[in-house]
């Protein structure tokens, strides 16, 4: 219907109002965050609420930053980039402005507890998968025994504790850090970081791989499990363009061959399994290089 | 008495323009001290210094200045951009510098005042079009759009441009209305200035040419079919000549770089930009590297950005010019300055990661239109209160719709890119819906106290999307201590910066890997959302 002459004024003259609501709201939003002085306030009841083992989520993410900078403690290195949620059975979310992690969405609410602008959740995982071992902790100890095998000659890649690190900034490599299993050619292996698709960081074992040959990490005493729950990829900034294959991770356990995973840098931080057979005895996992120039490979693995 | 109180009548709008322009740069001069520089200061700072060098041999040896090897040694810095609005820096710098308290205003100031200039010119353009009242709300609406006041501190050319196509665009209609030669001709330098400014003047002839189709296409087809369309080029706008004659020519004339080898390196120049690379950036919780770039970038980005009731008022405005037969050639323009301004972005092909800084040509136009709009609600204010005098109904509508724009635009300094309007839930809102927060590093400066306090004597500070140039003019101007040195290496650092971005998070996840924690030290916020932080380095 074609709107009146009257009701067209009307409209006219209701934008300096409009210009008034819309100041009123500019404040509001303005003043809406938590300051400086709510997130000091949580982060002690943050700390005495938080369980070792059961990861804080933050939402929205945008102020996870700031509840890291209030509580330190409750953003332990291997929960805070852990490889994806299902191996822990609760999260401890921490909401403001009424918002939620979509992440946890299916994860029941157990507790909650209001802190200020804060809400806390304990949200429950229906079915966690309990990890056994974590092959990237057992990296980060020194408990791997690291080779280099060229034309099936495996030399030993020593233990270093105090390296030089270094790190390529934004469109350089990745964090090299100073405790690394150092191989021939210059060649490391470590435990880093990369971004995964969503340039979340991922806590793994960075490998340098030779030209036609391979790195094996070898883990003693890996504890029983049905099977080994795998995570690789590249630096999703770095390799987001690459769609081929550019590197197997090849898994055997007693001399037996488990399982081959294919990974590009154009995939993401990919996920997969493969199941343990009865006979128990050394994993050993394979690096080999399927592309001359894929850069440095990144996977974290699980006995689950 | 007399006398002077006519000059004053006489003189009122020259005088109001004045006013606003000046004011606006004595505003935006107040408020430079406490901007960051951002990644492009920091390379046309130091281009306009090796420009500066070259004018200064100028002086003093104008022959070995003019010698083909000594024009490419200096202007071959930064030679993808046109030389004009760095040569104002360089010429600023020179000229000015001892007027300001710090060396980075010096080279600012140029675009500050054709920022000012640009805000005065829409009020005189509002004006002649829609009276003084639409005028003012026009000009200020511009003046106090956010992200406006944010480009309009930076020595860059977005602001620039913008002015210089408000420039071109006004001396070309005033052409086509006046016999005067002046106009003509000041048509065809302001064209040659515009296209020595930035590349958006490429896309000026199209505003040209769809304003002649629109305003004269039709009765010019139509007297070619009666049969009289004879001397049909006499009816082309005269203007053209001379923006396709001066406007090249000046064009080349004051960018030395084209005086030697002009039509390689004129070709190089346009590859440059036809092929620009695509940066990252985030719209919506997803970042965007390659194509295809989401088609609705401009206008949601333009919604979230622009203050809601300028929107309103321009969309009122432009309802009404459909009706408005008087000042139509006027209207025309600024429609078609505002569809080319935007035109690029209907192409999932080209970049977007400037944000709003690619369509600030379209601003002016739009707040033209906002006038316009202005004097409507007016009109419907005085018609359901014909009782009241006009004077308090026109003050009372202009604050209620230019007390917000100038709210927002001084709360969000110096965030300016953090800043969104309240339709998207302002930056909290913003941040939530995945729109990015910042880029281009300049937000170092709301760390710097935290640097200057915590970072050891003679100490490294990682500067993550900060230009080692701007980190040397934050030195340069006492905002930084002077014995700090600017790294890009994190691994050799005692502070690292970290400017938000999502696709940067790896820069950040390196700290936490090279300095062994993940809290950081200091971070600086807008509206409480986290804009850029900084890590310290426990004692190695």
């Amino acid at each position: 219907m074609r709107p009146s002459f009257s009701s067209r004024a009307l409209l006219l003259g209701l934008i300096p109002l409009l210009g008034l609501v819309e100041l009123a709201l500019h404040w509001y939003f303005a003043g809406r965050a938590p300051d400086v002085a709510d997130y000091a306030a949580l982060g002690p009841e943050l700390l005495r609420l938080k369980q070792s083992g059961v990861p804080v989520v933050v939402a929205p993410a945008w102020a996870e930053p700031l509840v890291r900078q209030a509580a330190p403690p409750a953003f332990p290195a291997s929960e805070l980039t852990r490889p994806d949620d299902s191996g822990y059975a609760s999260f401890l979310e921490v909401s403001l402005l009424g918002a939620s992690a979509p992440e946890l969405a299916a994860f029941p609410v157990q507790q909650t507890q209001r802190i200020g602008p804060f809400v806390l959740s304990l949200r429950q995982n229906p079915r966690p998968e309990p990890v056994k071992l974590d092959f990237v902790a057992a990296v980060s100890l020194g408990a791997a025994e690291v080779f280099s095998d060229l034309a099936g000659q495996r030399r030993a890649c020593p233990l270093t504790e105090r390296a030089r690190a270094a790190t390529g900034g934004l469109h350089g490599h990745l964090a090299y850090p100073r405790q690394r299993y150092e191989c021939p050619g210059g060649r490391i292996v470590g435990v880093s970081v990369i971004d995964d698709q969503d340039y979340r960081a991922r806590r793994c074992v960075l490998t340098q791989v030779p030209d036609g040959g391979s790195v094996v990490l070898r883990f003693d005493s890996v504890p029983t499990s049905a099977r080994l729950v795998g995570f690789a990829g590249f630096s999703y900034f770095l390799e987001r363009d690459q769609e081929a294959d550019e590197v197997s991770v090849s898994l055997s356990e007693a001399g037996r061959a488990l399982g081959e995973q294919r990974v590009a840098g154009g995939r993401g931080w990919s996920r997969f399994e493969v199941q343990r057979g009865t006979a128990s005895g050394a994993v050993e996992v394979s690096v080999r290089k399927l592309a001359r120039s894929s850069g440095d490979v990144c996977f974290a693995l699980e006995a689950r | 008495m007399k006398g002077a109180a006519a000059w004053l009548r006489s003189h009122a709008d020259a005088l109001i323009a004045a006013a606003l322009g000046l004011g606006y740069c004595a505003l935006l001069l107040a408020t430079s001290g406490s901007l960051g520089f951002t990644r492009d200061e920091g390379f046309y700072f130091w281009a306009s210094r090796q420009y500066g060098e070259w004018f200064a041999l100028l002086t003093q040896h104008p022959g070995e200045a003019l010698s083909t090897p000594v024009v490419d040694r200096f202007w071959s810095a930064n030679h993808e951009h046109p030389a004009l609005i760095k040569s104002l820096f360089a010429l600023s710098n020179a000229w000015f510098f001892g007027f300001f308290s710090q060396m980075s205003t010096s080279f600012r100031f140029p675009a500050m005042a054709l920022s000012s200039a640009a805000v005065a010119l829409t009020f005189l353009w509002g004006r002649r079009t829609l009276g003084r009242a639409g005028g003012l709300v026009a000009a200020a609406s511009f003046a106090f759009l956010p992200r406006v006041f944010f480009h309009a501190h930076l020595a860059c050319f977005d602001m620039p441009v913008c002015a210089m196509w408000l420039i071109t665009s006004y001396a070309y209609v005033r052409s086509l209305e006046s016999p005067r030669r002046g106009w003509l001709l000041g048509a065809g330098v302001a064209y040659g200035l515009l296209l020595d400014t930035k590349h958006n003047s490429w896309i000026f002839p199209f505003a040209v040419l769809s304003h002649f189709a629109l305003t004269e296409g039709w009765s010019l087809l139509r007297d070619r079919r009666a049969g009289g369309g004879g001397a049909w080029w006499r009816r082309l706008p005269a203007a053209w000549l001379s923006m396709g004659i001066v406007g090249p020519l000046l064009f080349v004339a004051l960018w030395p770089w084209l005086w030697h080898d002009t039509f390689s390196r004129l070709r190089e120049y346009v590859a440059f930009h036809t092929g620009h690379e695509y940066y990252n950036m985030e719209f919506l919780g997803q970042t965007y590297w390659k194509p295809p770039m989401p088609r609705g970038y401009a206008w949601l980005m333009t919604l979230a950005t622009v203050p809601f009731v300028t929107l309103a008022l321009a969309a009122a405005g432009g309802l009404a010019a459909l009706k408005l037969p008087k000042n139509g050639r006027h209207f025309v323009f600024w429609a078609v300055s505002i569809a080319m301004s935007y035109a690029p972005w209907l192409s999932s092909g080209t970049p977007i990661f400037g944000g709003t800084k690619h369509w600030l040509t379209a601003y002016p136009f739009l707040c033209l239109f906002a006038g316009l709009g202005f004097t409507k609600v007016v009109a419907a204010l005085r018609a359901w209160q014909p009782r009241l005098p006009a004077p308090p109904v026109v003050a009372f509508a202009a604050a209620c719709v230019l007390l917000g724009p100038v709210v927002m635009s001084l709360h969000a300094h110096p965030f300016g890119l953090s800043a969104y309007t309240p339709i998207v839930g302002g930056a909290p809102g913003a941040a939530s819906l995945g729109l990015n927060r910042t880029f281009w590093g300049y937000t170092t400066q709301s760390l710097a106290p935290f640097i200057n306090r915590r970072a050891p004597k003679r100490g490294v500070v990682y500067l993550h999307d900060t230009a080692q140039q701007s980190f040397a003019m934050f030195q340069e101007d006492g905002r930084l201590r002077r014995d700090l040195r600017g790294s890009l290496d994190i691994a050799s650092s005692d502070i690292a910066l970290f400017h938000f971005e999502p696709h940067m998070s790896r820069v950040e996840q390196q700290i936490w890997v090279d300095y062994g924690t993940l809290a950081p030290a200091a971070i600086a916020t807008f509206d409480g959302v986290p804009i850029a932080w900084a890590y310290a380095r426990k004692a190695r």
